[in-house]
């Protein structure tokens, strides 16, 4: 439920950005504003995908292997509370 | 948890082309028109085939699960569509870089590929919740949803051929010049087994799953008998 509040959220907080932006029209273009906007360097857009594909990948590793010892950790409580009763 | 030779095996060669593919791209020629950024192709193109596979992984094993009943399937179609959100994902992420530089913009939701790729992302992020919050039934819903998934896959693939785009045309990996073509094949592979290794680690979680489940049963069970 917290998870889809979150995204609930996100999802509105977009819309309202994206409305705001409206708002606010058009701006002039000059010389220097087009040499920011051409600037963007590749190797920092290549930088940034290699690495969020890297950054994704070990994250997504790291949450399954959380959640395989959260598991092995409830089973063997399970099997202590099997082994006590049984006693 | 007890690995397999097998998975050590393809989990060994994973590891061993991921590493090697980011030197050979260093050192693969530049292309002439993007430069620099066209770099980004090498690992865009291998994230955006595993989505589709898992797409049809997940469809797959969601057939299985409807119409056979089968438990196992529907493990895979799991195990599947969280793979096919993670790489959906990096295609979403890793495009839109590439094409700030190529076109000059992030998005453009008048290019049918782009939006045909963000519908495919959100129907199977449906899949995931739908399994985790639909409630009882919600194993059949989600899989239903999988199989309306995996129909956008074809569309999304053939739709540079039927609509006008500035997306590279399904023929751009024949065309690579002679430099390009091993460190992108090297990615392709490395990336496959590396999916294929994913799989299987979900799919030991959810077996895992099962058998707490089972065993809070079973426990529940005695302790009511006694």
């Amino acid at each position: 439920m917290k998870v889809m509040m979150f995204v609930l959220l996100l999802l509105l907080g977009g819309g309202t950005a994206l409305a705001a932006a409206d708002k606010e029209g058009f701006e002039p273009v000059n010389g220097d504003m087009m040499a920011r906007g051409e600037s963007v360097p590749a190797p920092r857009l290549v930088a940034g995908a290699y690495g969020f594909i890297f950054g994704a990948l070990l994250l997504y590793v790291a949450t399954v292997v959380l959640r395989t010892r959260r598991l092995e950790e409830e089973m063997q409580e399970l099997k202590r509370r099997i082994e006590k009763k049984s006693v | 948890m007890k690995l397999s030779p097998w998975f050590l095996i393809v989990l060994t060669l994973a590891v061993f082309g991921l590493a090697m593919a980011p030197q050979l791209i260093v050192a693969a020629p530049r292309e002439v028109t993007m430069g620099l950024v066209q770099k980004i192709f090498y690992y865009h193109v291998p994230v955006a085939w595993l989505t589709f596979s898992g797409a049809f992984v997940c469809a797959g094993g969601s057939a299985a699960f409807l119409f056979r009943n089968s438990e196992r399937g529907d493990r895979i179609a799991l195990a599947a569509a969280e793979l096919t959100v993670l790489f959906g994902l990096c295609v979403l992420v890793t495009g839109p870089l590439w094409a700030r530089k190529a076109w000059g913009s992030y998005w453009k939701w008048e290019d049918v590929r782009l939006t045909t790729t963000l519908i495919l992302w959100f129907i199977f992020l449906a899949y995931l919740f739908t399994r985790k919050y639909g409630g009882p039934g919600a194993r059949k819903l989600a899989a239903a949803l999988a199989l309306f998934g995996a129909a956008d896959v074809p569309l999304i693939y053939l739709s540079v051929q039927f609509w006008r785009t500035i997306h590279p045309k399904t023929t751009v990996v024949s065309t690579l010049g002679p430099g390009m073509r091993g460190p992108f094949w090297l990615a392709l592979v490395s990336f496959t087994l590396l999916f294929f290794v994913l799989l299987e680690l979900r799919l030991r979680l959810e077996a895992a799953r099962v058998a707490r489940d089972e065993l809070v049963l079973a426990v529940e069970d005695w302790e009511d008998a006694q």
